[in-house]
C-alpha cells in the first residue's frame, strides 16, 4: 500500500462486505478506498479504481477484477488471521501479483512472487515507521526487540569462536573485578566478557534472553560465592532489558498516547537508574567497589525494576484506559509504600494525555482520540442527517458509545456523566456553534492533573502524588474528580437545554406539532376537510400530491394555524399503509425484535413492506401530515416520534371526519323540521343521535382526557428537566401513553373501534345520499316558483291592495308546498326500502357498540383509561341497562 | 378560490339592545376598538376574528351584522353611540313608516312583507361577502311586534332562500308580569316559526334574568344595561369555541349537532357561572372544573325559569373557559355521575360534553375560570306551557283579538293562531315524550293515528 501518498485502503471480505470478522490469509478480499471505489486492474496489468458495485454483481468480469487473494509473504499456505505489520502478497484471480516496479509504478502484472510484491499491512492514519528502527540493536540502549531474536542468535554464534578464558582460572579478587565490570555493562544492557545473554525457555514456552555468567559453558567456573551474589543481582539487568524493550516497542505510534506517556515516565526512571550505574562505575574506577557494595547500592533499584517488569508483563499490549487500569490496580494492590509511590508516579504521568482527551471532551465536546483510548467511542456511520429520514435511527443512542475496556477504574463512577457532558456539547458543536466553557478549565482539573507535567524530579512528584490518587482509592469516596466532572456535566446539560428550549423553541415546536397532529385547533381540520372533501374519498392512485398540498396550504393559511411560526414545516404525505396495517406492522416488528429494536412502519424501509395495500386505499385512509424538523431538534423529534404523532393524527383525522359527516347528516335532518316526518324518520334521528354521541364522546375522550392532560403533564414536567435525556424519556412516555390511551395499541379494541367508525361512516354516506335525492328536483322547483312569485310582487310595490292579497296567498302557498313535499318525501321513503336499511344499520351499530362496551367493562378494572372511556360512552347507563335487559330477555 | 369557512350573519331586532352589547363584548375580546381598528396589543392574536367580522379595504374590522327595526329610536341611539363607526352604515334598516309594529305580531309580519326586498337585499349582500357562510344568528324578542313578527317573517324567508344554511336564534321570552298585554299571542305565533324554521334556538327567559339579577347579583332594580350585559356574556361565551378554535365544536354545526337529536327539539337553555355584572367584583372563589360543572347544573345559574329538577337532560355541553387543569375533567364527570347531579333521558346515551376553551387575553376578569352550559332539557316545555295557557285564556275571552283581525293575515280567519297552537302543543308533547323510554316510537304511532297524511301540525 502506498502510504506515502496518504492513500488508505480498507480490506473487505469479497463475499460479505458487511462482515466485521477478521480476515484470514488465503481468502479473497477487495480493497476499498475511502471514497467507496474498489481497486481493480485491467488486462495490461494497469491499476485503476472502479466505482462501487454491489455484492450481487460480483461474478461479472468487472467485479472479478477487483478481487484479490491475500497471502502471507513468508508462508503462502498460512491461513492465520491477518494482523498489522504482517508482510503480505496480493494475487489476482488470474495469478498475477500486485507489485511495485522501479519504486514508481504499481501494477498487477507480477508473474511471480518476489520482493517487489511484498507489502506490509500498516494501520491507516498512523505514521509509518521504517523497518530499520526495529532492526538496529544499538539504537535504543543496546536493546533488541523480541521480533528480531533470530538476529541476536546469529550474533551469538559468531562470538562463540573467540571465547575468553574461563573465570575459574583467575584468583577470586580478579574474578570479582571482572564480574563487577561485566555486571556494570550488563546493567546498562551491554554484554560483557563473561556475563552474556542466553536464550532461556520460560515456563510458558516463550524464549527470552537472560543475562548469565559464562552462559557459553556447561557449568560456570566462577567462584561459587561470587556467582551466587552476582546471580542475585542479574535479574536487575534482565528486568532492565525487558523494561527497555517495553519502552521501545510501546513508544511506537499505534500504542497510543497513554502508552507513550507511560514509556516517557519509565524513561525518567531509567535515567535515574543509569545515573546509579555511572555512579557505581565511578566508584569502580576508584577501585572502591566490591560486589557487596554493589548489592547494597542496587537494593532499591532492584525492587523498582522488578515491579516495572511486572508492570510490563501485566500491561502487555494494552493501551489507553485499560493500561491505566493496569497501573492503577498494581498501585492499590501494592502494600509497600515506595512501590505504591512508584506506581502513583507512573499513573500520574500516563494519565496526563488521557485527561487531555477527557478535558477536551467534557469541556468542549470534541472527541480527539486518535488511538481509540478514551471511554467514549464515536460511531461515524450514524449521521445526524439520517435521523430525519430513518425510522430506526439510533443516532442518540449509538453515535457515541462506551468503550468499556477503556474505562479507568477511578473514573468508572463518572462514566455516564463524562459521556453525557461531552455528548451534549457535541450536539451544540454539530449545530455549528462554538462551545466556550466559562470556568477555568485548568484550575478545575488541577485536582486531577499533576501540576508538574514537565521534567521535574521524581521526588517532587512524590510530594504531590499522595493527594491525588490515594484519595481516589476505593476507601475514600470523595475525591477531586467529582467536582469538575459534575460541574462540567451540569454546565453542558444546561447549555444544551438552553439551545433546545430557547434557540430551538422546543415548547413552541411541540405546541405547533400539537396543532397539526392533535388537531387542537379544530378550524384547521374544518378548513382542510371542507376544501378536500371530495378528494378525500377518492383512491390514492387518482390523486396528485400537488393537489393535496395546495389544499393543505390553503387550510393552514386561512385557519388559525396561520399564526404559527412553523407552519411552513408542515407537509402532507400519502402513506402506503392503512392505519391498521401500519399499527400491525409496528406491533409485529416490535414483537419480533423486542421493543427497543427498531420498528419501521414507514414505506421508506423496503425491508418491512410486506403488505402493499396502497392500491385500494382512499386518500382519507392514506393521508397523513409530515413535519420537517431540523437538527438538533431531530434528537427529540426523530422520525420515530414523528411517526407516532402521525399514528395519532391519522386516527384522529378519521374519527373527526366521521363525526363531521354525521353532523352533515344532522344538518340535512334538520332541514326536515318544517315537514312532519318524524313519524318515519324518528328511528333514523335517534340512531344518528346515538352514533353522534358515540363519535363525539370518543373524540372528547381522546382530546380532553388523553391528549390534552398528557400534553399538559408533559409540558409541566418539561419545566423541571435537567438533561436532554430526560426530555427524550418524557417525550417517549408521553407519546406511548397517548397511543395506549387512544387505544391504538390494543389490537382488539382498535378493531372494534374501526368497525364502529366504518359503520357510522357508511351510514352517513347512505343517509346523505338518500336525502340528497329526496330533496332535489320538484321541491326546489316549487321554492323557485314561489320566489318568482315574489319577484312579480316587486313591480307592484306601490299597489297596496294587491300586495295585501299576496300576503294571504303567500302563507297558503307556503303551507301547501310544505305539505306536498312532506308527502313526497314520505312516500319516497316508504318506497325506498329505507326503513330496512336503517334497521340494518341499527343492528350492526348495536352489535359493535355492545362488543365495545363489553370489552371495555371487562378490562376496565385493569386500566384507568379504559374505565374512563367506558364511563363516558355509557354516562347515563343507557347501554348497560339495555344489555342487561337483552340478557334477561335472552335468558 | 376557496376561502375560510363559517361566517355567521347576525341580524337582530333592537327592541332589546342585546345585539349592540354582544358586539361590544366581541370587540373587547378580540381587541378591536370602537372604530373597528385592531388594538396594538392584539396584533399577534391567533383568534378567529373573521368569523364574526370582516375587514374593509382600510383594515377596519366590520361586524357581519344587520340592525333592523321598524322604528328609529334604538337604532338612532346606536348610531349616536360610542360604537357608531363600527358598523357598516348600510346595514342599518329602519322602516320608512317609522311607526314600529305596535306590539302586534301580525303588523310586524306584514311590515316584513312590505320591506322584504330591501332587507333581503341587505342579507344577500352580506351573505355574498362571506367567504363561506355557515349560517345566520338572529337575536330577537318574542313579546313585542317587531322582533316576533318581522322576525318570524324573516325566519321563513331565510329558510326558503338559504335552505342549506343553519339558523340559530337567541330568543328572549318575556317575563310573566306582562307589560305587553298581547305577548302570549305574539309569543305563540313566533314560537311556531322557531319550531319550524330555526335549527337551534337559545332561550333567554326574562323571568330568569330578573331572578338572577335580584337573587344572585343582589341588584334591586336591575338596569337594562346590566341585564344586557348578562345576555351578551352568554352569547359571546356560547360562541367562544367558534372564535378561539379548540379541539372540538369549531363550527356551529359541530357545536349544536350533538345537542339536538330530533329536528324540532332544538330549544337550548343556557347556564353561566360565575355571573357578575360588575367587572371588578372581588368575590374570588376557588374554581376547579368540578366546581364550575356543578354550579352549571344548578337551576339558579340557568337562564330559564323552569326548574331543571323536574324533567330530563337530553344533552349537555359545557364550555369551560380559562386556566383549568385539564386532568380534572374526568374526575369531575365521574363525581357528577356518582352524585346523580344530572338526570338524563332513558332512550339513548347522553353525557356531559366538556370543551375547554381559551379565554380572551384582552379582557380582565376577576375570576380565573368561567363556565357556560348549553343544554337541551325537557323542562323547557314548561315555559311553552305557560305561554300556551296564557294564550288559551286570552283566546277564550277573545281579548285584544281585534288588533289582529285588523291585519290581512287574520282578516279571514284565525287559522294562523290555531296552527301555531297546534305546533306548540306538538312540541310540548314531543318534549314530554322524550322523557320516556319509548320515545323512539313516538312519531310512529302518531303517524299511524293520522293515517300518515302529514297534516299533523294543523
Amino acid at each position: 500500500m502506498d502510504v506515502n501518498k496518504g492513500e488508505e485502503l480498507t480490506i473487505l471480505k469479497f463475499e460479505d462486505r458487511e462482515s466485521r470478522d477478521p480476515v484470514t490469509f488465503s481468502s479473497s478480499v477487495c480493497l476499498q478506498t475511502p471514497q467507496g471505489y474498489f481497486l481493480s486492474f485491467n488486462s495490461s496489468g494497469e491499476l485503476k479504481v472502479e466505482k462501487n458495485m454491489s455484492f450481487e454483481t460480483h461474478n461479472t468480469t468487472t467485479a472479478k477484477l477487483t478481487k484479490w487473494n491475500i497471502y502471507d509473504a513468508k508462508n503462502t499456505k498460512s491461513t492465520n488471521i491477518v494482523t498489522p505489520f504482517d508482510d503480505i502478497v496480493l494475487k489476482s484471480p488470474f495469478g498475477e501479483f500486485f507489485q511495485v516496479q522501479n519504486n514508481e509504478i504499481i501494477g498487477a502484472n507480477g508473474k511471480e512472487s518476489n520482493e517487489n510484491c511484498i507489502f506490509k499491512i500498516v494501520k491507516a492514519g498512523i505514521p509509518f515507521l521504517p523497518d530499520w528502527i526495529f532492526k538496529r540493536p544499538h539504537l535504543n540502549h543496546n536493546n533488541i526487540t523480541g521480533q528480531y531474536q533470530g538476529f541476536l542468535q546469529q550474533q551469538q554464534r559468531v562470538k562463540n569462536e573467540e571465547r575468553p578464558k574461563n573465570l575459574g582460572t583467575f584468583p577470586i579478587e580478579i574474578q570479582e573485578t571482572f564480574l563487577i565490570e561485566d555486571l556494570l555493562f550488563a546493567m546498562s544492557n551491554i554484554e560483557g566478557v563473561y556475563i552474556k545473554r542466553k536464550q532461556v525457555q520460560g515456563i510458558d514456552g516463550s524464549v527470552r534472553s537472560e543475562f548469565q555468567i559464562e552462559p557459553y559453558l556447561q557449568q560456570p567456573t566462577a567462584d561459587f560465592s561470587l556467582q551466587f551474589l552476582v546471580n542475585k543481582m542479574l535479574p536487575l539487568c534482565t528486568n532492565h532489558d525487558i523494561v527497555q524493550e517495553f519502552i521501545n516497542v510501546h513508544s511506537q505510534f499505534e500504542f497510543g498516547l497513554v502508552s507513550h506517556a507511560l514509556c516517557d515516565a519509565i524513561r525518567i526512571l531509567m535515567k535515574e537508574y543509569l545515573l546509579l550505574v555511572t555512579q557505581l562505575d565511578t566508584e569502580f574506577m576508584k577501585s572502591d567497589l566490591t560486589l557487596q557494595k554493589v548489592w547494597f547500592y542496587i537494593q532499591s533499584s532492584l525492587r523498582i525494576m522488578e515491579n516495572l517488569k511486572r508492570l510490563t508483563q501485566e500491561a502487555g499490549n494494552k493501551k489507553g484506559g485499560a493500561l491505566l487500569n493496569v497501573i492503577y490496580r498494581l498501585m492499590i494492590n501494592s502494600s509497600d509504600k515506595s512501590i505504591r509511590d512508584l506506581f502513583e508516579f507512573l499513573l500520574e504521568k500516563s494519565a496526563l494525555p488521557y485527561f487531555q482527551i477527557l478535558k477536551k471532551w467534557i469541556f468542549q465536546g470534541i472527541l480527539d482520540d486518535p488511538f481509540q483510548e478514551f471511554i467514549v467511542k464515536e460511531n461515524k456511520q450514524y449521521s445526524k442527517e439520517n435521523i430525519e429520514k430513518d425510522f430506526n435511527d439510533q443516532y442518540w443512542a449509538e453515535r457515541f458509545t462506551y468503550r468499556d475496556e477503556m474505562v479507568p477504574i477511578f473514573l468508572a463512577k463518572y462514566k455516564e456523566k463524562v459521556m453525557h457532558s461531552g455528548k451534549y456539547l457535541n450536539v451544540i458543536r454539530e449545530c455549528g456553534k462554538d462551545v466556550k466553557y466559562p470556568y477555568e478549565q485548568e484550575n478545575l482539573l488541577q485536582g486531577v492533573l499533576p501540576h508538574n507535567a514537565g521534567d521535574e524530579e521524581m521526588k517532587d512528584v512524590d510530594a504531590i502524588q499522595p493527594r491525588q490518587f490515594q484519595q481516589s482509592s476505593p476507601q475514600s469516596q470523595q475525591f477531586d474528580f467529582f467536582e469538575p466532572i459534575e460541574k462540567a456535566y451540569e454546565w453542558s446539560s444546561q447549555q444544551l437545554l438552553n439551545l433546545i428550549f430557547n434557540e430551538c423553541q422546543l415548547i413552541k415546536r411541540l405546541e405547533s406539532l400539537k396543532h397539526y397532529f392533535f388537531l387542537d385547533r379544530g378550524d384547521f381540520f374544518l378548513h382542510f376537510v371542507e376544501g378536500s372533501e371530495e378528494i378525500l374519498e377518492t383512491q390514492t392512485s387518482q390523486m396528485t400530491m400537488e393537489k393535496l398540498e395546495s389544499y393543505l396550504e390553503m387550510a393552514i393559511r386561512t385557519s388559525s394555524a396561520n399564526a404559527d411560526p412553523f407552519k411552513d414545516d408542515v407537509k402532507c404525505e400519502l402513506n402506503s399503509y392503512g392505519l391498521i396495517e401500519q399499527l400491525f406492522a409496528i406491533r409485529n416488528i416490535r414483537g419480533a425484535l423486542g421493543i427497543n429494536a427498531g420498528i419501521s412502519g414507514n414505506n421508506q424501509n423496503p425491508l418491512y413492506e410486506f403488505k402493499p395495500t396502497a392500491k385500494t386505499l382512499k386518500v382519507l385512509e392514506a393521508f397523513t401530515l409530515d413535519y420537517t424538523v431540523k437538527w438538533p431538534l431531530t434528537l427529540i423529534l426523530s422520525r420515530k416520534t414523528i411517526t407516532k404523532y402521525q399514528l395519532i393524527f391519522r386516527h384522529l383525522l378519521y374519527c373527526k371526519y366521521v363525526e363531521r359527516n354525521l353532523d352533515i347528516v344532522w344538518s340535512h335532518h334538520q332541514s326536515t323540521k318544517e315537514y312532519s316526518l318524524h313519524g318515519v324518520l324518528q328511528k333514523t334521528f335517534l340512531l344518528r343521535h346515538r352514533m353522534s354521541q358515540f363519535c363525539k364522546n370518543y373524540i372528547y375522550y381522546m382530546v380532553v382526557e388523553v391528549l390534552e392532560p398528557n400534553f399538559h403533564k408533559f409540558k409541566e414536567s418539561l419545566k423541571k428537566v435537567k438533561t436532554i435525556d430526560e426530555i427524550l424519556n418524557l417525550h417517549n412516555n408521553f407519546q406511548d401513553e397517548c397511543l395506549k390511551e387512544c387505544l391504538l395499541t390494543d389490537q382488539n379494541l382498535f378493531r372494534i373501534l374501526t368497525k364502529l367508525n366504518q359503520t357510522i361512516h357508511f351510514f352517513s354516506r347512505i343517509i346523505f345520499r338518500s336525502f340528497q335525492s329526496l330533496q332535489s328536483e320538484e321541491t326546489l322547483n316549487l321554492a323557485e316558483a314561489e320566489d318568482n312569485y315574489y319577484g312579480r310582487g316587486k313591480y307592484q310595490d306601490d299597489d297596496e291592495d294587491l300586495k295585501d292579497s299576496i300576503d294571504i296567498h303567500h302563507l297558503r302557498r307556503r303551507k301547501e308546498r310544505i305539505e306536498k313535499k312532506s308527502e313526497n318525501i314520505r312516500s319516497a321513503i316508504r318506497e325506498q326500502n329505507y326503513q330496512r336499511t336503517v334497521d340494518k344499520f341499527q343492528s350492526t351499530f348495536d352489535n359493535h357498540i355492545k362488543e365495545l362496551i363489553q370489552v371495555l367493562t371487562q378490562s376496565k378494572r385493569y386500566e384507568t383509561h379504559i374505565a374512563n372511556l367506558a364511563t363516558r360512552l355509557d354516562y347515563n347507563g343507557y347501554y348497560s341497562e339495555k344489555f342487561q335487559q337483552e340478557n334477561q330477555f335472552m335468558n | 378560490m376557496w376561502k375560510s369557512k363559517q361566517n355567521y350573519l347576525s341580524s337582530y331586532f333592537t327592541k332589546f339592545i342585546v345585539g349592540d352589547e354582544f358586539w361590544k363584548q366581541l370587540c373587547h375580546e378580540h381587541g378591536i376598538n370602537p372604530e373597528g381598528i385592531l388594538e396594538e396589543y392584539a396584533r399577534d392574536g391567533d383568534d378567529r376574528k373573521d368569523v364574526f367580522f370582516y375587514q374593509a379595504d382600510d383594515e377596519h374590522y366590520i361586524p357581519r351584522s344587520l340592525l333592523i327595526d321598524l322604528e328609529p329610536r334604538v337604532i338612532n341611539s346606536i348610531q349616536n353611540g360610542l360604537y357608531s363607526n363600527l358598523y357598516n352604515p348600510e346595514n342599518f334598516y329602519i322602516s320608512k313608516h317609522g311607526g314600529g309594529a305596535g306590539n302586534n305580531w301580525a303588523r310586524g309580519y306584514c311590515e316584513g312583507e312590505k320591506c322584504q326586498d330591501e332587507i333581503l337585499e341587505m342579507i344577500d349582500r352580506e351573505a355574498d361577502g362571506s367567504d363561506s357562510l355557515e349560517g345566520f344568528i338572529l337575536t330577537h324578542s318574542t313579546a313585542g311586534g317587531t322582533g316576533s313578527g318581522l322576525g318570524s317573517y324573516l325566519l321563513e324567508r331565510l329558510n326558503d332562500r338559504y335552505p342549506k344554511k343553519l339558523i340559530q336564534t337567541y330568543s328572549v321570552f318575556p317575563s310573566n308580569d306582562i307589560d305587553i298585554v298581547v305577548s302570549p299571542y305574539n309569543c305563540l305565533l313566533t314560537l311556531k316559526r322557531l319550531v319550524l324554521n330555526a335549527d337551534a334556538s337559545v332561550i333567554i327567559d326574562n323571568n330568569a334574568l330578573q331572578r338572577i339579577a335580584t337573587d344572585r347579583l343582589k341588584l334591586q332594580n336591575p338596569t337594562i344595561a346590566q341585564i344586557n350585559s348578562i345576555v351578551s356574556t352568554i352569547m359571546s361565551a356560547s360562541t367562544t369555541t367558534l372564535r378561539y378554535p379548540g379541539y372540538m365544536n369549531n363550527d356551529l354545526m359541530g357545536l349544536v349537532a350533538s345537542l339536538i337529536p330530533t329536528p324540532r327539539c332544538h330549544f337550548l337553555m343556557t347556564g353561566y357561572t360565575p355571573l357578575t355584572v360588575d367587572k371588578k367584583a372581588t368575590s374570588i372563589r376557588k374554581t376547579t372544573v368540578l366546581d364550575v360543572m356543578r354550579r352549571l347544573l344548578q337551576t339558579k345559574n340557568i337562564l330559564v325559569s323552569s326548574s331543571v329538577k323536574k324533567g330530563k337532560y337530553i344533552s349537555i355541553l359545557n364550555i369551560i373557559q380559562g386556566d383549568v387543569d385539564p386532568t380534572q375533567v374526568h374526575k369531575s364527570l365521574q363525581r357528577i355521575r356518582e352524585r346523580k347531579l344530572a338526570n338524563f333521558i332513558p332512550w339513548g346515551p347522553a353525557s356531559i360534553q366538556v370543551a375547554l376553551s381559551k379565554k380572551s387575553p384582552y379582557v380582565e376578569t376577576p375570576h380565573k375560570v368561567s363556565g357556560m352550559m348549553l343544554a337541551n332539557h325537557t323542562s323547557i316545555r314548561n315555559l311553552f306551557k305557560v305561554i300556551l295557557e296564557q294564550y288559551k285564556k286570552f283566546r277564550k275571552r277573545g281579548a285584544q283579538l281585534h288588533h289582529y283581525k285588523e291585519t290581512k293575515i287574520f282578516q279571514d280567519s284565525y287559522e294562523e293562531f290555531d296552527q301555531s297552537e297546534e305546533t306548540v302543543i306538538r312540541l310540548i308533547e314531543e318534549y314530554e315524550a322524550a322523557e320516556n323510554e319509548d320515545y323512539i316510537n313516538w312519531g310512529a304511532t302518531e303517524d299511524m293515528k293520522n293515517g300518515g297524511d302529514g297534516m299533523d301540525y294543523q
